[in-house]
């Protein structure tokens, strides 16, 4: 038949049916004509139906598989930034006090950015390789199994071929997962959910951090509001508020708070606030903070937040830090609310 | 099935720990397998003597060389083969040198897999492995000066701009050793070349295996 026509016009729909067999929780039913050998009339008309039940439960592992490989990356992220950290430090140990900053400081960045680079290479390298090598083994699998023609066992084939399939998907859902982390350096701006990257931030700054005194509050105004913000950079933001206010309260001996709030200031404009409950900090202080190489640490790069402010500034807001009226630092800053109407029309 | 044919499998990835126990199976082999260093070596007071063991050298926790320290400071003989991910070279010269009976780079091809198990569960003796050993190191000596600084490089996980710069040459001239060698060995793959070096290596003075 595939040698006298040609399937034209597939019409496709799933459901959930129940059949002879057995429930079939998922189905997919295929109706297709088949053509006569020189086109123009139908030959023959034919339907078919397919229990998608595996499949379906093979797209919620692979769901899984994705979120757990999320974790995984960011951890990653993570881990490379401790690193990095550790560089700036070891560089700022050595800083001649005759250097050019702004040179000094575009060749640290580049400094962190090739280790980065070079340590996230390796990383992806193996995240890569894992669903590769999965897919080659299923697809052997179920070569052996035809090639030696047990037909019994080609139920079992056909799994395979279906979990190979997912690996590779999988393996180029990793590719773009990459170019979303590396391609940080522009910033490309969209309407993105307040809640969405404060909880990611979150999640990011606390990782690896064990402490039960530490009481996390967030409080969102409006709830699901909509920023113009490039998220990855706005997370990058919140992650240094986030883990320096849980250094400036490292000392304290009460209730450590971390407050994170969010307001609209105007129509236009929303806030978000990352307060602490520390010791704050002192005037002179606070006029130096966003300085590139102003640290009160020991150890301090003294860049954090001035990349937080270059951040910020990218996106048409200013950051500022002010006490906290409980006691403690506030840092606020403010990004271009993205309204309803023109969320519809920027997705 | 008895217990010297178990094939016991440590991975961290569940997928590739899924796809390599339908591989194995379906080739006729018993496999156990393990989602983690520490739950292999948990088990390892229950172990039958015989089979062997497939372990990711990369893991998070414990990964394949200390599980291999493990093995042998618990007194278990268990053959061990070693796969890798590309940047692990030098992680697999260690586990080679430690007493792996072979190591695969990920992605492998099957074929290539169930050879490395057949041979592992057939007993590599002491014999066969001397006869390997020597015939690598023939073909390592058969190499030129050049050629077998650029193979030691690779070996050292050294790209070949890295190597280019270490030797003073440029990249192609690196490339063009590269390829000579490979074709010296007897068109063979990198990762065989490297497990030729390393067979070679066993070969120096000053090495117990």
């Amino acid at each position: 038949m595939a040698n006298e026509g040609r399937v034209t016009h597939p019409a496709r729909s799933n459901n959930a049916m129940l059949c002879g067999a057995g429930p079939w929780t998922h189905a997919a039913h295929r109706t297709v004509q088949i053509a006569g050998s020189r086109g123009g009339e139908p030959m023959n008309a034919a339907n078919a139906s397919r229990d998608r039940t595996a499949q379906t439960r093979a797209c919620g592992a692979l769901r899984h598989i994705n979120e757990t490989l999320e974790n995984r990356l960011d951890q990653r992220t993570i881990g490379s930034r401790t690193m990095n950290e550790k560089r700036r430090n070891e560089i700022d140990g050595r800083q001649p006090t005759d250097i050019q900053l702004p040179q000094f400081q575009t060749e640290l960045f580049q400094t962190a950015r090739v280790s980065e680079a070079g340590k996230f290479a390796a990383a992806l390298t193996h995240e890569l390789t894992q669903p590769l090598a999965a897919a080659a083994n299923f697809i052997n699998s179920a070569r052996r199994i035809l090639a030696a023609g047990r037909t019994d066992q080609f139920g079992g084939a056909i799994g395979d071929l279906d979990d190979a399939a997912l690996q590779v998907l999988q393996a180029g859902r990793i590719i773009r997962a990459m170019l979303g982390l590396m391609m940080r350096g522009a910033a490309e701006q969209r309407p993105e959910n307040v809640s969405e990257m404060i909880e990611e931030a979150r999640s990011l700054a606390l990782a690896g951090v064990q402490d039960p005194d530490l009481e996390f509050r967030i409080q969102r105004d409006p709830d699901g509001a909509k920023v113009f913000a490039d998220r990855i950079q706005i997370e990058e933001v919140l992650v240094n508020l986030i883990r320096n206010a849980i250094e400036a309260m490292a000392d304290c001996r009460e209730k450590r708070v971390l407050a994170l709030t969010t307001r609209m200031v105007d129509e236009s404009m929303i806030e978000i606030a990352v307060a602490d409950s520390g010791p704050g900090i002192a005037n002179d202080v606070a006029d130096r903070i966003f300085e590139p190489f102003f640290s009160t640490r020991r150890n301090g790069m003294g860049l954090g937040l001035s990349i937080c402010r270059s951040i910020i500034e990218t996106h048409g807001g200013h950051i500022q830090v002010g006490s906290n009226p409980g006691g403690g630092t506030v840092f606020r800053f403010a990004l271009a609310a993205a309204r309803w109407d023109e969320t519809a029309n920027a997705a | 099935m008895p217990p010297e044919h178990i094939v016991h499998i440590v991975d961290d990835d569940v997928a590739v720990l899924r796809s390599l126990e339908r591989l194995l199976c379906g080739a006729g082999l018993t496999v156990a397998s393990y989602g983690s260093a520490e739950a292999f070596s948990a088990a390892i007071p229950d172990l039958a003597s015989g089979g062997c063991l497939v372990v990711d050298v990369s893991m998070p926790g414990m990964d394949g060389l200390e599980l291999q320290m493990v093995l042998k400071t618990s007194g278990i003989c268990l053959p061990v083969i070693i796969l890798t991910g590309h940047s692990d070279v030098p992680m697999a010269v260690r586990a080679m040198k430690a007493g792996a009976v072979d190591f695969i780079e990920k992605p492998y091809d099957g074929h290539r897999l169930l050879e490395a198990i057949g041979e592992a569960l057939g007993g590599t003796t002491m014999a066969t492995r001397k006869s390997e050993v020597a015939v690598a190191a023939k073909r390592i000596a058969s190499l030129s000066r050049r050629e077998r600084e650029v193979l030691d490089a690779i070996v050292g996980g050294r790209q070949s701009k890295v190597i280019a710069y270490d030797l003073g040459l440029s990249v192609r001239t690196i490339e063009f050793h590269r390829a000579r060698m490979l074709e010296r060995l007897g068109q063979c793959t990198i990762a065989e070349a490297v497990k030729l070096a390393v067979m070679a290596g066993l070969s120096e003075p000053g090495f117990e295996p």
